[in-house]
């Protein structure tokens, strides 16, 4: 799918019609759209306006937590302009796919009633242009058919990287889990297996209820066990989605608190510097959890050193009779045992008590030892030497985590430090209601910490309880079995459990498959936008069981908690690029690009590699950028990269509205500024 | 010498909810872990102690080849390298259950005392959550701790 040109008329900030011509990649080599325009000008609009066109959605997933009704249309300019008239709100969207020109046109039909507006749908076209030139109008029922068919709308919004989604998968938490866990869930497009899955799971639990009232006490016991365990996860799955609720919602009141705390611009400045000093106490915060989780890998390793004396004596001890050749023996003690026993030697020659020859021969005896002691030993002398070859490993190991852990430590006291007085030069008296909003905000900091943890525990029980129903349910296949009983309400509460699990399988196979297939396109994308000291270290993003990322190191040793922030971000903008690239379907992404000020907290290195990457695996980028993040030197790199098409900027005018205006890019260096002039 | 995994590995039963609270708070992974560190302890001291009230705990099959090497290790040593001592698992696991519930009183008097819900640590130790922010981190500074003083005495 090659966007060519977008119109909208009265679309949000847009009033009038306005239009926006992509390049086109199939006549020129460019294939970057590059949208220029300050926070709340519209850049996200744009996209909003082509997934209205396409799919008549007036949501994006960012709008999960919007009431409905909140997001409005209709421009509010020609709304007030127009008090007892409607206004039309249309978007038209011309695009190719397999050769094939599409012409869309969506339309609704605004009206002021009272406080509230009044949106309402009013025409809906396609056009369909084959390579013949013979254009078709597409039936009203079947647009939609139609359009599903170029872009599934349930992967829709994987072609929208937003700062905000990327920060999301930034961190190790909760939420994360849940956006990789929906995008993987997408991608499977099992809905007809989750539905069978469910439809068994209410099968089972009945017939197992049935089974439970006229059966043996030990079979209704487990089976009463069962279902509480089950109820049991349940609970725990839907606790957990409470906590992502809250914890997403305590988030986005810190926003709104920031936003009120942008009154005070005497003190912006300060606002700013406690913003990102918090960010930068996020990232250590992280940090030190992931440093946490993985110190109880420790705790063998560095409990074994506590008996390295024992350990190297008894390692040095079999050593020393190795040595000695008492182990392996080199005399058969059976063989002397027989001659002790006939007195006689191999040779024939006598051999009495008392002897000198008998003498030697007890001597040899307590060298041998029997064949099943000297196995032990020498077994053991192999496992010891593998531990004992290890303890100054284990050592430094255990010594560097620690050092690294205190490291981060002091490295939060002294961000809590200059917060701390940033806080201070804040709150002064005259400054009450930003004391006030302060005081929210920090509340909520500190229960977002609280509900992390409360998922974190949350979470480690319903694993708990995930490995004893599988202990369960194997007892009771078990108990099912030696009970014997061969009636139809017997057969069919196991036939309902068979399939149960098998379809479960199935579905796990599916998630592992697919889980497999992002991890490995991410990690590919990873390698090519990492700087060059990135690459050295990082290998492999993975996607574990419990649905959060991990970066393995050049070792395969998770890496998580020592990356940078930077590489957080590109490890988030691979994991996005690799879903869209799956559901594209191939290996090149098929449906334009979006970013939305994909950025943020990169080094140089890392958007030189953005830039000279991202045209080369998607089909048509649209860059939507701030002044902030989009400077000079970006806008030089991807000139230079002969890959930018158009330049289009997003001004706003008196009423509050917004224009769209193309530039063409030599003059871009001109607008915009270098990256001194922010500091 | 089998490494035999079918055996019931047993604690006293006054241990039941801290052995618990170290794997729910994420101290260790599992129990067979903090069974280790315990009889380590119990060992380095030359403590063991009976079990007043013995309660399977965990299958001996979680035990790691590391642990078992260690186990068999210290039964060795403590026996004057009678290698008959070692070949039944059973029996090793008993003299390390002796250890490993020595070891537990030291770890709590020298370590998790002060991670306890006030009033539990006599009959039914348990931790407070309110401390156990980072005792991943303690714990781990803890067990180096008493592993360098013991590479330091020998």
């Amino acid at each position: 799918m090659i966007l060519h040109k977008m119109m909208v008329e009265n679309f949000r900030q847009f009033r009038g019609k306005q239009e926006i011509e992509f390049i086109n990649p199939s006549q020129d080599n460019a294939n970057v759209t590059v949208v220029f325009g300050e926070n709340g000008r519209g850049k996200t609009g744009l996209f909003r306006a082509i997934m209205f066109c396409l799919f008549g959605e007036r949501r994006l997933s960012q709008d999960v937590d919007v009431p409905h009704g909140e997001i409005q249309i209709v421009n509010v300019s020609a709304l007030e302009a127009n008090p007892d008239q409607p206004v039309r709100t249309v978007v038209e969207l011309k695009f190719t796919h397999r050769e094939q020109t599409y012409r869309l046109r969506r339309a609704i039909l605004g009206m002021q009633d009272e406080n509230r507006v009044i949106e309402e749908e009013d025409e809906k076209r396609l056009f369909v242009t084959p390579a013949d030139g013979n254009t078709q109008p597409v039936q009203t029922t079947e647009i939609d058919a139609v359009i599903d068919s170029i872009l599934d709308r349930r992967v829709k919004d994987y072609f929208l990287f937003d700062g905000e989604k990327i920060e999301r998968l930034t961190r190790a938490s909760i939420e994360q889990r849940r956006e990789i866990s929906a995008g993987l869930r997408n991608l499977l497009n099992v809905d007809a297996l989750e539905t069978a899955i469910k439809a068994v799971r209410r099968v089972t639990k009945s017939l197992e209820k049935e089974l439970s009232n006229s059966s043996n006490e030990e079979l209704s016991r487990l089976l009463k066990q069962l279902g509480d365990n089950e109820e049991e996860q349940t609970c725990s799955r839907k606790r957990l989605d409470e906590l992502a609720d809250e914890i997403r919602f305590a988030r986005q009141e810190i926003d709104k608190t920031d936003k009120a705390l942008e009154k005070f611009n005497e003190i912006r400045h300060l606002l700013g510097r406690r913003k990102s000093l918090e960010q930068e106490l996020n990232d250590q915060e992280q940090q030190a959890a992931n440093a946490l989780n993985e110190m109880r890998n420790l705790v063998c390793k560095a409990s074994a050193l506590i008996v390295a004396p024992t350990v190297i004596n008894v390692f040095e001890h079999i050593e020393r009779q190795k040595q000695k050749g008492e182990i392996p023996s080199e005399i058969r003690r059976d063989l002397i045992e027989r001659i002790l026993t006939e007195k006689q030697c191999i040779c024939g020659r006598e051999v009495c008590k008392g002897s000198d020859a008998y003498s030697h021969i007890i001597d040899w005896l307590k060298r041998t030892s029997d064949v099943t002691t000297q196995d032990a030993a020498l077994n053991l002398w192999r496992y010891l030497s593998e531990v004992h070859n290890h303890f100054n490993d284990d050592a430094d190991l255990v010594e560097n985590r620690l050092q690294q852990y205190g490291n981060i430590h002091s490295t939060i006291a002294n961000i809590n430090r200059s917060l701390e007085n940033v806080s201070k030069q804040i709150g002064t008296p005259e400054r009450q209601d930003a004391t006030k909003l302060d005081e929210h905000r920090k509340k909520l900091q500190e229960s977002i910490i609280a509900l992390e943890a409360n998922a974190r525990v949350t979470q480690t029980q319903l694993e708990q309880l995930q490995q004893e129903n599988n202990r369960l349910r194997a007892l009771l296949k078990e108990e099912k079995l030696k009970v014997g009983r061969n009636d139809e309400l017997s057969r069919r509460s196991i036939l309902a459990r068979d399939t149960q699990d098998a379809l479960t399988d199935v579905y796990y196979q599916f998630t592992c498959e697919i889980k497999d297939l992002i991890g490995k396109s991410a990690t590919q994308l990873f390698r090519e936008l990492l700087d060059e000291e990135g690459r050295k270290n990082l290998r492999t993003i993975v996607v574990n069981d419990d649905y959060s990322l991990q970066v393995l190191d050049r070792y395969k040793k998770p890496f998580l908690a020592n990356i940078s922030a930077g590489q957080r971000q590109i490890m988030s903008i691979s994991f996005i690029a690799a879903l869209a690239r799956t559901a594209a379907r191939g290996n090149k992404i098929e449906i334009p690009l979006f970013m939305d000020s994909p950025f943020g907290r990169l080094s140089y290195e890392h958007r030189q590699n953005l830039i000279n990457q991202v045209p080369t695996f998607a089909s048509q980028w649209i860059l939507l950028a701030t002044d902030t993040e989009f400077r000079r030197q970006e806008a030089r790199l991807l000139k230079n990269s002969g890959k930018w098409g158009k330049f289009f900027m997003l001004r706003s005018t008196n009423d509050g509205n917004t224009v769209i205006m193309e530039q063409d890019i030599g003059s871009a260096l001109a607008v915009l500024r270098d990256k001194e002039d922010y500091q | 010498m089998k490494m035999d995994g079918n055996i019931r590995v047993a604690t006293d039963a006054k241990y039941k909810e801290l052995y618990n609270n170290m794997k729910n708070y994420g101290t260790v992974d599992d129990f067979h872990e903090l069974f280790f560190l315990c009889a380590c302890i119990g060992y380095r001291k030359g403590s063991q102690t009976s079990l007043k009230r013995s309660d399977d705990r965990f299958w001996s099959r979680t035990i790691t080849p590391r642990e078992w090497a260690c186990y068999y290790a210290m039964v060795l040593e403590q026996n004057g390298f009678d290698y008959e001592k070692l070949s039944k698992d059973k029996d090793v696991l008993a003299i390390i259950e002796g250890y490993a519930n020595a070891g537990m009183d030291v770890l709590i008097d020298d370590f998790l005392g002060d991670y306890l819900l006030p009033g539990s640590r006599s009959n039914n130790p348990q931790l407070d959550p309110a401390f156990c922010k980072e005792l991943s981190k303690q714990f781990v500074h803890f067990i180096f701790e008493q592993s360098e003083s013991e590479i330091l005495d020998s």
